[in-house]
Formats: structure tokens, C-alpha cells, sequence
């Protein structure tokens, strides 16, 4: 018996795919913000002000921990293999590291004036934090002072161990340092301070910021891919 | 005199610091939303020169 001729089916795009991964994430984070506004009460102390939580934090652990992390492994890895994929990888990591903790930087501002009744104190984490922001500004600000590829990728990856060697120092700097920053609420060995619904609500965001950053990861490294297939045409070219 | 602090702040009701909630949310919104358009607008640009390259424009 004939089979009926198959139709080829239509393979998306990764850039379709992307952009599906993308959209999905920013609607998951919709949903964790009108969560967090309208269906999470409002902290007795604070007030609405303490919502602020719900962004502030997922975004810092997200930035801190999830980007300078993949920063690290990327650096030491194309260290090891120089395979240019790594370099892709670490560039993408520490820009959108810098964007996570551009959010942190400054939300944090303003939750402090509501708390504190100051935009900023130069405490140890804060400060900490700042210097990690400068540090990845300068990744990126050295990523395009070369014209090599080669040496740019070398030189940036070493660039973005010492960065992330800040990361480990942030994190104990509440328990070494008495300072104004809140000590840690979620990311402790005993069970997180927070009421179940304020935890439904951080649980959520959290999922929200970690699938925004992976897609917002893969479009940047995708840019970044066809960058460096138009810059080796040129090249090749010229 | 931190419970005394909390008694009176439930008292009172909490403080309206709904605008500081509000500036935090609209700054990660825009921030995150200009660097989204920003990377859509780089890709679909190299996306554009490769297909005219390919098509040998």
C-alpha cells in the first residue's frame, strides 16, 4: 500500500524558538509582579515598600550567583579549551550580569529610603556589590578595547575569574561586617523568616527571574554568534 | 524597645510607601525592556545583513 506523500514539516527558527522562550518568561514575570502588588499583604513595618523584596532579591541571586557563576565556568573553561563558544558565553554572562545587578543597584536605593530614610549607606554588601558592578563594566569596556580575538578572549576571561572571585566575599560580608544590609532571609541553613504566602510569592519570582535570564542568556549569545559570522565575512572580505 | 516601635507602626498601619513600590517595579521593567529591545533590534539586524549576504545582495 502507497503511503501518502509527507508534506516537510516547517522547522522553526532558533530565533522563533528564542523569541517563544523569551515571551514566555516575561509573561511568567508579569504574572510574579501582579502577584506580588496586588495578591501578597503588605508587611506591617514597611508597608507596600517591602515589596520591593520580590524583585530585589530573586534579581541579586540571579545576577550574583547564576551569572557570575556561568561567568567563572566560561573564563576557566575557555582558559582550558579555548573553544570560542566559551568567550561567547562569558561575554553574554557578564553583560546580563551587569543588567541583573544594575536592578539591584538600584532598587536597593529605594528600598533603603523607605527603610533606612537613606538613598545609600556605605555598607560592606552594598559597597561589595558596587565594585562587582564596576568590575563587570570594565569586562565589558575591555571586551572592546582589543582587536584581536585572541587576546581579547584570553585577557577577558581572566578578567572574569577575578570578577567573579568577588561573589563568595559578598555573600559573607552580613555575617563579617555589622552593617545596615538585612542578613540573609532565604538563602541560610535554617527554614527561610517569611510568612507562606510572602514564600509562595518569592518562590514565583524566583522560577520568573531565573527563566528570564536564560533567555535573555541564549538571544545575547545568539547575537553574539552572528556577530562573529559577519565579522569573519568582513574579514574574509577585506 | 524594638516591640514598642512595632506596636505603635500596627497602631498606626503600616507607612504609605506604595510610590517607592511603585518606582522600584517601573525602573526593573524599563531596564529590563530597553535591554530586551535593544538585543532584538542587534539580532534581527545581523539576521537582515546575513540573508542580503546570502541572497547575494
Amino acid at each position: 500500500m502507497d503511503r501518502p506523500e509527507q508534506q516537510p514539516r516547517e522547522v522553526p527558527s532558533s530565533e522563533t524558538r528564542l523569541f517563544w522562550l523569551l515571551a514566555s518568561a516575561v509573561a511568567l514575570v508579569l504574572v510574579a509582579c501582579f502577584r506580588a502588588i496586588f495578591f501578597t499583604p503588605d508587611d506591617a513595618m514597611l508597608g507596600a515598600a517591602q515589596k520591593i523584596f520580590y524583585v530585589h532579591l530573586p534579581v541579586a541571586i540571579v545576577g550574583m550567583y547564576f551569572a557570575c557563576g556561568l561567568l567563572a565556568f566560561a573564563s576557566v573553561g575557555f582558559l582550558w579549551l579555548r573553544d570560542q563558544r566559551l568567550d561567547r558565553l562569558g561575554e553574554a554572562s557578564a553583560e546580563v550580569g551587569l543588567l541583573f545587578l544594575t536592578i539591584v543597584l538600584l532598587t536597593g536605593p529605594i528600598w533603603a529610603r523607605a527603610s533606612w530614610g537613606a538613598w545609600w549607606v556605605w555598607d560592606a554588601r552594598i559597597t561589595s556589590t558596587l565594585f562587582l558592578w564596576l568590575l563587570l563594566l570594565a569586562y565589558g569596556v575591555l571586551r572592546s578595547a582589543f582587536d584581536t580575538q585572541e587576546a581579547r578572549a584570553r585577557l577577558c576571561a581572566v578578567m572574569g575569574v577575578m570578577a567573579a572571585l568577588l561573589v563568595p566575599f559578598i555573600h559573607v560580608t552580613v555575617k563579617l561586617f555589622r552593617g545596615m544590609h538585612p542578613g540573609p532571609i532565604v538563602l541560610k541553613p535554617e527554614k527561610p523568616t517569611l510568612p507562606p504566602s510572602m514564600q509562595i510569592t518569592f518562590g514565583l519570582a524566583m522560577i520568573a527571574f531565573i527563566a528570564l535570564f536564560v533567555a535573555i542568556l541564549a538571544l545575547r549569545m545568539r547575537m553574539a554568534s552572528l556577530r562573529d559570522v559577519h565579522r569573519n565575512v568582513l574579514e574574509r572580505d577585506i | 524597645m524594638q516591640d514598642s516601635v512595632a506596636y505603635v507602626t500596627q497602631l498606626a498601619g503600616p507607612p504609605p510607601t506604595v510610590k517607592y513600590m511603585l518606582a522600584a517595579y517601573l525602573i526593573t521593567a524599563l531596564s529590563l525592556g530597553l535591554y530586551i529591545a535593544h538585543l532584538v533590534r542587534a539580532v534581527s539586524r545581523y539576521r537582515r545583513v546575513a540573508r542580503h549576504r546570502s541572497a547575494g545582495v
